[in-house]
C-alpha cells in the first residue's frame, strides 16, 4: 500500500464520495457497503477516501482502515487492467501446483502484486466455489474453469495483447 | 474436458465426434414423440457460464429462429443441473434427455436430430464412465439416480430470474399457509418435529433455536440468512441462492414470522457476484409482489430483508463474526452466552440459519414433519447437499438422504477415480473438518458418525482424495487457511496455528525431526480446547485427523525425508526417462531456469541442482517423458 499514498481526492472524487455517503445514510452500520461502493468507483481505496470517511462519518480514521485492511476483498493500490485471481480452494489446490508456478514465471510477479506496465494484477484466494470445474480462476470478473498450464499461457497472451 | 471423448478415456468405442459422422443412426434413438411442447433448459450457473453456456443461448435462439421452432420449442435459462462437470449442459424435456459439453456448433446437430426428427443425438450425451455406453434419461444416470432433491429441488428446472415460474410451481404457498393457518408457536412445533438440524455445520436443531428467539422478549427482533460459504470446497449456498433464491426467501419469511422479527439480513459473500445478482432481483421481485414489506399477504406481518455483500473474511461464517461485519465493524467473534437468541444485531435477540437450513423450511410446512422425518435417518432426518469434487469422475452438486455411505457417494454417485488411481479416502467440513481413510468406506455420512471419526458434517464440501495427494501437504494446507483467516482476536488461534503452520512446513520440507511431531499434535490439541470461537476450535481436524490415520506419511516425511504421493516440492527431483523422450525441446522451451539441456530429437536432461520444480515441464510434456522421484523408503 505504498504507491497511491499520496492521491490527492480531487473535487470530482469528492463529490463522487458524498454520493456515495448519500446512498447509504451516513450511517456507520454500513460501513463495509460503503467502502465496497468506493472500491467499485475508484478500483481501490484511496488512503485520503478514508480520512474523508472518517470526518464525515464522526467515527475515527484507525477505525476505517482497520475494518478495510480485516477484509480481504479491499484493495489499497491501484490493480492493473486485468485482475487475475487464482483459486486455491482444496479441490482446485489438489491440482493447480503447476499452474500457480507458470503465473508467477509469467507475470513476473508473486500474489498480491502488478506488474510495474500496470497490464496485470495476481492474487490467490481461498475459494471461488466452482470446484466442480477445478482448477479454476477469475479473469476481470469471469470465471475459467478445468484449467491447464496451456490454457493458462494462451489466456494470458491474450490478455496481453488486448 | 474440451471434447466429450476426453471424459471417457475408457470407452473403446470412442467415436469422434465430428459433425459430420455423428452417430444418430441407431433405429433405438427414436423417441416417442407426440409433438409436446418441448422445452430446452439450458444451464446458467457460474460453471455452466464460464464453459459457454452464453454462446450457447445465442445459437440456440439463432437456430430456433432459422428453423422456425419457436413456436415448438421454448428456451428456458435455469440455474444448476447439478451436474457440473458436464458443463455447459442442457436438458430437454419432456424426453429428459441431458446433452453435455455442448460447443455452439452442436446445436444445429440437436436441433436437426433430436427436436426435427426425434432422433437422440447419443455422441454428445452423458456416457457411463465404467462402460462407456451413452445414457439417453438422465434418471439413469448414476450421478442423479440416487439423488434425493429436496432442498434443491427447484434448481435447474426454474428460471431463478422469474418469480412468477417459482409462484407456477407452488412457490410461497408455503408462506400463505403458515400466515392464514399457523401460529407463530406452531410453525416452531412443525419444525421441531420434523427434527430438521442447522445445515451450516454444526447441526443444531432449528426448532429449538427459533423457539430460544421466540420466548426472548423483545420490541425488535432480527434475522440473518448465513450465505457466508467461505470453506473451500463448497459450493452448495452458492448453487441454491444462484437457482432458486426464492425458496430461501420464503424460508427467511417463515423463520421470521416464528421468531417475531421484523427485519432481516441475507449475508453473501462477494466472491458469487451471479448469487448476489440473482438474490436482489428476487428480493425486488418478491417486494413487487407483496411477499415483502408491509402487511404481507394482508396478514398484518410485515418484513423486509437487506443483502449484505461480504467482503472475504472465512471467520464472518461465524455467528458472532458475522453480526459485527453486518454491523461495519472487523469481523471478529465474541465469546457465548449470550447467545444471539438473547442478544444479537445491536444487543437484540437475533436467529441466524444457513442457506439450506432456510430452503428446507418451505418444503417441511408444504409436506409436513412426518413426510420429512420418513427421509434419511431417525436422529438425522432429512436430505443434506453436498458439493463433490477432488478426485473424482463425477463431481458437482448432489442431494442425498442423511446416513447414506461413504462408498455410495463417492463409488456409485461420483464414478469412482478417475485415470485408474487409487482411493485414498475423502476430506469433509472444509478446514474444519477431518480426512476420512478408505477403511471408513461404509461410514454413513450424518453428524454423529463423522464426529466420531474427528472430522465434520460441515456444511457439505466434499473432496475426494487420491493416491496423488500428500496428507501432510493437504495438512498444511487446510493450517496455512486457518492461520490466514484467523482474526487474530485469541492467542491459541493467532499463535497456535502459525506454530503449527511452521513445523507442518518443517515437515513438508524434511527439515522436522520426531520430536517436532510430538510438539504438533500437543499444540493441535491445546489449539482445540482453548480458542475462542468455532475457527480456532476446528482448525487442528484436518491435522488431527491425518495424525490419526496416515501417521506413516508423516514420518516418512520426517525419517526418510521422501514424500510417497510426490507432492512435496523440496522431496522430489524431476527426471527425463530417456526412452520415452522424443526430444521436441518443449520442456526446455518452458522452463523459465534454463534447467533442461539436449539437442532436438535427442533425449533432453534436466539438471537437478538448476531446477526449481516448478513442475512447468513436467505438465507440458507431449510423451510424458518427465517424471518425479523422490527417496527410496528406507528399512526399518
Amino acid at each position: 500500500m505504498t504507491q497511491n499514498i499520496e492521491y490527492k481526492l480531487k473535487e470530482q472524487d469528492r463529490r463522487e464520495l458524498k454520493k456515495i455517503l448519500d446512498q447509504f445514510n451516513y450511517d456507520k452500520n454500513n460501513l463495509i457497503s460503503i467502502l465496497q461502493t468506493i472500491q467499485d468507483v475508484f478500483g481501490f481505496l484511496p488512503r485520503n477516501s478514508m480520512f474523508y470517511l472518517a470526518k464525515k462519518l464522526q467515527v475515527p480514521a484507525a477505525e476505517i482502515y482497520g475494518v478495510s485492511t480485516f477484509y480481504t476483498q479491499f484493495k489499497f493500490d491501484k490493480l492493473g487492467k486485468n485482475h487475475l485471481i487464482f483459486c486455491d480452494g482444496t479441490a482446485c489446490h489438489l491440482r493447480n501446483r503447476e499452474i500457480l508456478g507458470l503465473v508467477e514465471t509469467l507475470l513476473g510477479i508473486k500474489p498480491g502484486e502488478t506488474t510495474s506496465d500496470m497490464q496485470f494484477s495476481y492474487e490467490i484466494v481461498a475459494c471461488l466455489g466452482c470446484c466442480a470445474i477445478s482448477p479454476v480462476c477469475m479473469v476481470n470478473g469471469e470465471i475459467y474453469g478445468n484449467l491447464t498450464t496451456n490454457k493458462v499461457k494462451k489466456l494470458i497472451k491474450k490478455l496481453r495483447k488486448q | 474436458m474440451n471434447s466429450k471423448n476426453n471424459s471417457n478415456p475408457n470407452n473403446p468405442n470412442n467415436s469422434s465426434t465430428n459433425n459430420s459422422n455423428i452417430n444418430t443412426s441407431n433405429k433405438n434413438n427414436n423417441i416417442n414423440n407426440n409433438s409436446p411442447k418441448r422445452e430446452l433448459l439450458l444451464c446458467r450457473g457460474t460453471a455452466c457460464n464460464s464453459m459457454g453456456a452464453i454462446n450457447l443461448h445465442e445459437s440456440l435462439q439463432n437456430a430456433l429462429v432459422k428453423h422456425k421452432l419457436i413456436e415448438k420449442v421454448s428456451i428456458k435459462l435455469t440455474g444448476c443441473h447439478g451436474f457440473c462437470q458436464l458443463g455447459p449442459t442442457i436438458i430437454i424435456q419432456p424426453d429428459n434427455v441431458l446433452y453435455a459439453h455442448l460447443k455452439p456448433s452442436d446445436i444445429a446437430t440437436i436441433i436437426e436430430n433430436h427436436i426435427k426428427n426425434n432422433k437422440v443425438v447419443e455422441d454428445l450425451l452423458y456416457k457411463d464412465p465404467k462402460t462407456g455406453s451413452p445414457i439417453k434419461d438422465m434418471n439413469k444416470i448414476a450421478f442423479y439416480e440416487q439423488q434425493v432433491p429436496l432442498i434443491t429441488k427447484n434448481c435447474g428446472k426454474i428460471n431463478p430470474e422469474d418469480i412468477e415460474e417459482f409462484i407456477s410451481i407452488g412457490g410461497y404457498d408455503s408462506i400463505k399457509k403458515v400466515l392464514t393457518e399457523y401460529s407463530p408457536l406452531e410453525v416452531i412445533e412443525e419444525i421441531n418435529a420434523s427434527g430438521l438440524r442447522g445445515r451450516g455445520g454444526a447441526g443444531f436443531p432449528t426448532g429449538q433455536k427459533w423457539l430460544l428467539c421466540h420466548q426472548t422478549k423483545g420490541d425488535k427482533k432480527y434475522l440473518i440468512c448465513n450465505g457466508d460459504e467461505g470453506d473451500p470446497g463448497a459450493f452448495m449456498d452458492r448453487t441454491i441462492l444462484e437457482s432458486d433464491p426464492h425458496s430461501v426467501i420464503e424460508g427467511m419469511l417463515i423463520a421470521a414470522y416464528a421468531i417475531g422479527a421484523n427485519e432481516g439480513f441475507a449475508y453473501i459473500r462477494a466472491e458469487y457476484p451471479l448469487a448476489i445478482k440473482r438474490f436482489e432481483l428476487a428480493l425486488t421481485q418478491a417486494k413487487k409482489a407483496g411477499y415483502l414489506g408491509n402487511n404481507i399477504l394482508h396478514s398484518g406481518f410485515h418484513f423486509t430483508i437487506t443483502l449484505k455483500k461480504g467482503a472475504g473474511a472465512f471467520v464472518c461464517g461465524e455467528e458472532t463474526a458475522l453480526m459485527a461485519s453486518i454491523m461495519g465493524k472487523r469481523g471478529m467473534p465474541t465469546p457465548k452466552p449470550p447467545y444471539p437468541a438473547t442478544s444479537g444485531l445491536w444487543n437484540k435477540p437475533t436467529n441466524i440459519n444457513n442457506v439450506k437450513t432456510l430452503a428446507t423450511v418451505p418444503r417441511i410446512i408444504e409436506n409436513g414433519a412426518d413426510w420429512y422425518r420418513s427421509i434419511g435417518k431417525k436422529d438425522a432426518p432429512g436430505t443434506t447437499v453436498l458439493a463433490l469434487s477432488g478426485k473424482i469422475n463425477n463431481s458437482g452438486l448432489v442431494e442425498l438422504p442423511l446416513g447414506t455411505t461413504i462408498r455410495k457417494l463417492v463409488f456409485d454417485i461420483g464414478g469412482g477415480i478417475p485415470n485408474g488411481k487409487a482411493f485414498k479416502g475423502v476430506q469433509t467440513g472444509g478446514p474444519s473438518g477431518g480426512c476420512i481413510p478408505k477403511q471408513y468406506l461404509e461410514t454413513p455420512l450424518d453428524y454423529d458418525h463423522l464426529t466420531k471419526l474427528g472430522s465434520i458434517m460441515g456444511s457439505g464440501g466434499i473432496i475426494v482424495l487420491d493416491e496423488d495427494t500428500c496428507m501432510v501437504e493437504l495438512a498444511r494446507y487446510f493450517i496455512e487457511f486457518c492461520q490466514n483467516e484467523s482474526c487474530g482476536k485469541c492467542v491459541p488461534c493467532r499463535v497456535g496455528t502459525r506454530r503449527m503452520l511452521e513445523i507442518l512446513t518443517h515437515i513438508t520440507q524434511g527439515k522436522a525431526t520426531l520430536k517436532d511431531l510430538d510438539k504438533l499434535e500437543k499444540l493441535a490439541h491445546i489449539v482445540k480446547t482453548s480458542s475462542l470461537c468455532g475457527l480456532g476450535q476446528t482448525a487442528p481436524n484436518p491435522v488431527l485427523t491425518t495424525l490419526k490415520y496416515f501417521r506413516d506419511e508423516y514420518l516418512q516425511h520426517i525419517r526418510d525425508k521422501r514424500c510417497p504421493a510426490l507432492v512435496c516440492n523440496e522431496l522430489i527431483t524431476y527426471y527425463i526417462d530417456e526412452d520415452l523422450c522424443i526430444g521436441c525441446g518443449v520442456c526446455k522451451t518452458n522452463c523459465s531456469v534454463n534447467a533442461i539441456g539436449g539437442i532436438v530429437k535427442e533425449p533432453h536432461s534436466i539438471n537437478t541442482e538448476a531446477c526449481i520444480r516448478c513442475g512447468v515441464c513436467f505438465e507440458s510434456c507431449p510423451s510424458n517423458a518427465i517424471l518425479k522421484k523422490t527417496n527410496p523408503p528406507q528399512g526399518r
